[in-house]
């Protein structure tokens, strides 16, 4: 905790003080980061193998998912070393395997918002009705027969975007911001003892 | 069975038949829907428009390669108009999974002229999240060693004069979230007061990035498969995302009318259960 308070304030003089010396100490300060940070990567993969390992020594509900989710990792680990990304055993798998699987997990969510929007989106209340209402709106703002069957239809969707939306999100951004603030407070003053797994 | 009841018991194959249709016969007869072209993607052409020759700008890729499938023709489209520009584009990717996909962009390139090492580079992944931005942002050089393909970076000329983030005109993110703009203004906007512009986003991200364009902290987005479109129109060079406008605009009725139809229904019984 030390650790993280002293070279939060490092960061934080550094970015507001022009002092050569704190600014070399930060830049190496940075460096390291980008080296601890890839370390995780690997730790990532480990902590795989931890949590699927046990669940398949379990016999856990679905252990057979987990089996297959480390068979495919170790293969892909494999294939990218030992042959390197630009082979073809690593493009097969990347390329013509997960693209493909990922654009059609993407596909696939069109036809079930097209079963959701006949089975579920309900106007049941007035927010309910307020969601749907800003939904038509938004579907004849994005596509352009909506602009074809009236004009207004631009004009609603570009101040729903920029007025309705961007006020909102502006204000979850500043929010956000300041809870960040505090937590970075918090955490140079000793305070955050989640931090330190307590 | 009233007409009604038969309408609100239709059957999820045949309405995922319906969409497929939907999909399927606009691409093969194009209905030629005018695509007016918004703002925001107009900003992110115009200032690639206004870049002097030899500017060095910075491609990010965020996005993995499950995203090639929905706009991997306008990543290449963006790639070829700024080398068409004689702009020197560093590719690089803050996101484990962006150097692959970046270099699937860079071969499905179909400029010949442009030299890989003299005017576009890939450098692959720098890891470190924000902390790996900055040092980027601040010294780049201090940061590899080789390219994406192993080529040592003594060998590419591109990055002769090329020191971080202050030799750069524009830096242009595709992304999908997280890294994405919060992050590209805090490394890169607000420090070195470089223009950020939105090479791609999904229509699902763009609520998070729209606060950032109204106040100019970032120039424009091309958002989603409307943005692709858009952007394939400015260029003058049509391909798929314009034909898809027509089958999207298709696939927005589908889903209205049944919208409607359950809401219809659900009114009806609603309706019918108080008059019992």
């Amino acid at each position: 905790m030390l650790i993280t308070a002293v070279i939060v304030s490092l960061i934080v003089f550094e970015y507001f003080f022009d002092v050569p010396a704190a600014t070399t100490v930060s830049e190496n300060v940075q460096r390291w980061a980008v080296v601890v940070m890839a370390f995780t990567l690997g730790l990532g993969a480990i902590n795989l193998f931890q949590i699927h390992g046990a669940k398949v020594l379990r016999k856990d509900k679905e252990w057979y998912l987990s089996v297959w989710l480390l068979f495919i990792m170790v293969l892909t680990i494999v294939f990218g070393i030992v042959s390197g990304p630009f082979e073809d055993s690593f493009r097969f798998l990347y390329e013509d395997v997960f693209m493909h699987l990922g654009g059609t997990a993407t596909a696939l969510q069109g036809f079930f918002i097209l079963s959701a929007a006949y089975r579920t989106f309900r106007a049941r209340n007035l927010d309910a009705a307020f969601l749907i209402g800003a939904g038509i709106l938004m579907c004849f703002y994005q596509a352009p027969f909506g602009v074809l069957i009236w004009k207004g239809f631009d004009v609603i969707g570009s101040w729903l975007f920029t007025v309705a939306v961007s006020s909102a999100f502006r204000g979850i951004i500043i929010g956000s911001a300041i809870g960040a603030m505090a937590v970075g407070v918090r955490i140079v003053l000793g305070r955050e003892k989640g931090l330190a797994g307590g | 069975m009233s007409l009604l009841k038969k309408l609100m018991e239709i059957d999820n194959r045949i309405l995922y038949l319906l969409m497929f249709v939907a999909i399927i016969v606009p691409m093969l007869k194009p209905i030629g829907l005018p695509i007016p072209i918004s703002q925001y993607t107009a900003e992110v052409y115009n200032k690639i428009e206004d870049l002097d020759s030899g500017s060095y700008v910075i491609y990010s890729m965020e996005l993995g390669i499950s995203s090639w499938p929905w706009a991997g023709e306008h990543f290449v489209l963006t790639l070829e108009h700024l080398l068409s520009r004689n702009l020197k584009v560093i590719c690089v990717s803050f996101s484990a999974s962006g150097p692959y996909l970046l270099e699937k962009v860079i071969q499905n390139l179909k400029t010949t002229e442009k030299v890989y090492g003299v005017d576009y580079v890939n450098l692959g992944f720098v890891s470190g999240g924000e902390a790996g931005m900055s040092s980027f942002a601040r010294d780049a050089n201090t940061l590899f060693t080789t390219d994406f393909g192993g080529t040592p970076i003594e060998e590419l000329s591109i990055l002769e004069s090329f020191t971080g983030a202050n030799d750069v005109s524009l830096f242009l993110g595709f992304t999908g979230g997280t890294p994405g703009a919060d992050e590209y203004i805090r490394q890169f906007q607000a420090p070195y007061e470089i223009p950020v512009a939105i090479g791609w986003c999904s229509s699902g991200t763009i609520p998070s990035i729209a606060p950032y364009i109204e106040s100019r902290q970032i120039l424009g987005a091309v958002v989603d498969m409307k943005g692709c479109a858009e952007y394939e129109l400015l260029r003058g060079k049509p391909g798929p995302f314009i034909a898809g406008m027509d089958s999207q605009s298709l696939v927005y009725v589908l889903v209205l009318s049944v919208l409607i139809l359950g809401n219809i229904g659900f009114f009806a019984e609603k309706r019918s259960e108080k008059n019992v």
